[in-house]
């Protein structure tokens, strides 16, 4: 059973490139820096290569452009936390892009949008119809879409809207999108976004936790569901293996190749998910919840007794036990770096 | 002449054994310099000299912004150490990270990147006190964790 494991985190491995979306930075301002899947960071630099798993992140005064294999390409604005990564979908990969904070823009060419990647912010998904258009995170988990050229369709908590040209949406976390509104393309305030999300972290910061909290019980949920496909896979494929030993010649080499084969495959993609939504789940703690927790230790550090303090913390502390019984188990040290 | 000898191996003995316990490469001055930057709220000084990955209480932190965020925040608060005084100064352990977090990813992180040539600094003030872990490297000095406490 061991071996089978083995054999199929192998497969996992060999299979990953096949899901695999890589990308070169084109352009670099700023402090910007690159975290591996492999958990590596350095310094982004031109020319630099990014792939699935990897994650840009931009200082206060950073900024990277990405440019993907197809021709499209991904602006990080400052401050943000942008990550390339892929998931399966009904059999299927699908590249997702995920702005965990801050600011990303993209603009995306016919091919891609072939491809469907869905474009996510810890509290909404968005499907890609349209090829020009702007993502903002806020720390309060809310989120705002502006569409420059094409369509896009965002959905969050079960509805969805959908974007024309010049048209934005703001989505507040754990909320069903708001009403459209209409904007003149290159003039969102950024800014004034952040400064609103800030603000209404501020005005509740418990609340702000408990909603990233259902957030990371989503992903946990995925990973657990996942998890246990891949297993129950993993008994299927013992069970194909052992008829496997009992061929021969080409008759055992048909039956790998049309039966056994992509069954393994089918297993390395879902246990592909499982680290997706882990990681996932790892990313929303260490830049959401983290950024949350350095602005309210730091503010309150000299007044701890304060009630907002105080039920920050116990929010706090909810979310980190949810997170180390339901996360952390599908974390390997090699994410700690 | 065998007098001088003397007075030269007890000052060699001497030097020696203050070295001894105080933490590969951090010198005292390293650690009060870094408490005087905390003390006059130099808030770009500290993330200047801040590694990443960073480890603040039970978080790690990734992002440069978040180390801004953290010493600009510490400034804005007031947090200062008034006359402060090293009372532990050794080489960093595992069990270290149980002061800023029982989970997973702080003891992680202490077992898998920090080394025993990491220094562990606790430094007590008049109303507050603060952890940190440095590290000497060639001529520079690092802030690799911290936490700080109101008494």
């Amino acid at each position: 059973m061991k071996k089978s494991i083995l054999i199929l985190l192998l497969t996992a491995l060999l299979a990953a490139p096949a899901f695999s979306l890589a990308g070169e930075i084109v352009f670099v301002e700023g402090t910007v820096d690159i975290k591996t899947s492999t958990g590596d960071l350095d310094y982004a630099d031109i020319g630099m290569s990014v792939d699935t798993g990897d994650s840009i992140i931009t200082g206060y005064d950073g900024y990277a452009e990405l440019e993907l294999e197809d021709g499209s390409t991904v602006k990080v604005n400052e401050d943000s936390i942008f990550k390339l990564d892929s998931v399966q979908q009904e059999n299927q990969s699908r590249n997702s892009f995920q702005l965990v904070l801050g600011s990303a823009s993209y603009k995306f060419t016919k091919a891609m949008k072939t491809d469907e990647p869905t474009i996510r912010t810890p509290s909404t998904v968005c499907g890609l119809r349209g090829t020009e258009f702007t993502v903002f995170a806020g720390i309060d988990g809310s989120a705002l879409y502006v569409v420059d050229e094409g369509s896009v369709a965002v959905s969050s908590k079960g509805s969805e809207v959908e974007l024309g040209a010049e048209q934005g949406v703001r989505v507040n976390a754990g909320e069903t999108p708001g009403e459209p509104f209409d904007i003149k393309r290159g003039m969102v305030d950024y800014s004034a976004f952040k400064a609103e999300a800030e603000e209404s972290f501020l005005s509740n910061p418990a609340s702000s936790v408990f909603l990233m909290m259902d957030q990371l019980e989503e992903y946990a949920d995925l990973a657990d569901e996942n998890e246990m496909l891949f297993k129950a896979q993993v008994d299927g494929l013992s069970v194909l293996r052992e008829k496997l030993n009992t061929l021969e010649g080409d008759e055992k080499k048909a039956y790998y190749k049309e039966t056994v084969f992509p069954e393994e495959v089918k297993a390395s993609g879902l246990k592909q998910n499982v680290r997706y939504y882990a990681v996932s789940g790892k990313s929303l703690r260490r830049f959401v919840i983290g950024s949350m927790y350095i602005q309210m230790k730091t503010m309150y550090i000299m007044d701890q007794d304060n009630p907002d303090f105080l039920d920050f913390m116990n929010a706090y502390h909810q979310f980190l036990d949810v997170y180390e019984t339901r996360i952390v188990p599908y974390l390997v040290e090699a994410d700690i770096r | 002449m065998k007098s001088i000898k003397f007075i030269a191996l007890v000052l060699l003995v001497s030097l020696m054994a203050s070295c001894a316990g105080t933490g590969p490469g951090v010198k005292e001055d390293n650690v009060m310099s870094v408490v005087e930057l905390l003390n006059s709220g130099n808030s770009a000084g500290l993330a200047e000299i801040s590694s990443l990955p960073f480890v603040f209480d039970s978080e790690i932190l990734e992002s440069e912004t978040q180390i801004a965020q953290l010493w600009t925040g510490l400034a804005a608060a007031g947090f200062t150490i008034d006359n402060p005084e090293i009372t532990q100064q050794r080489a960093v352990t595992e069990e270290d990270a149980s002061l800023f977090s029982e989970g997973w990813e702080i003891s992680t992180f202490f077992k898998n990147l920090l080394s025993e040539k990491d220094t562990f600094v606790e430094v007590q003030g008049a109303s507050t006190d603060a952890y940190f872990i440095l590290r000497r490297s060639r001529s520079a000095l690092e802030i690799i964790a911290f936490k700080g406490e109101v008494k």
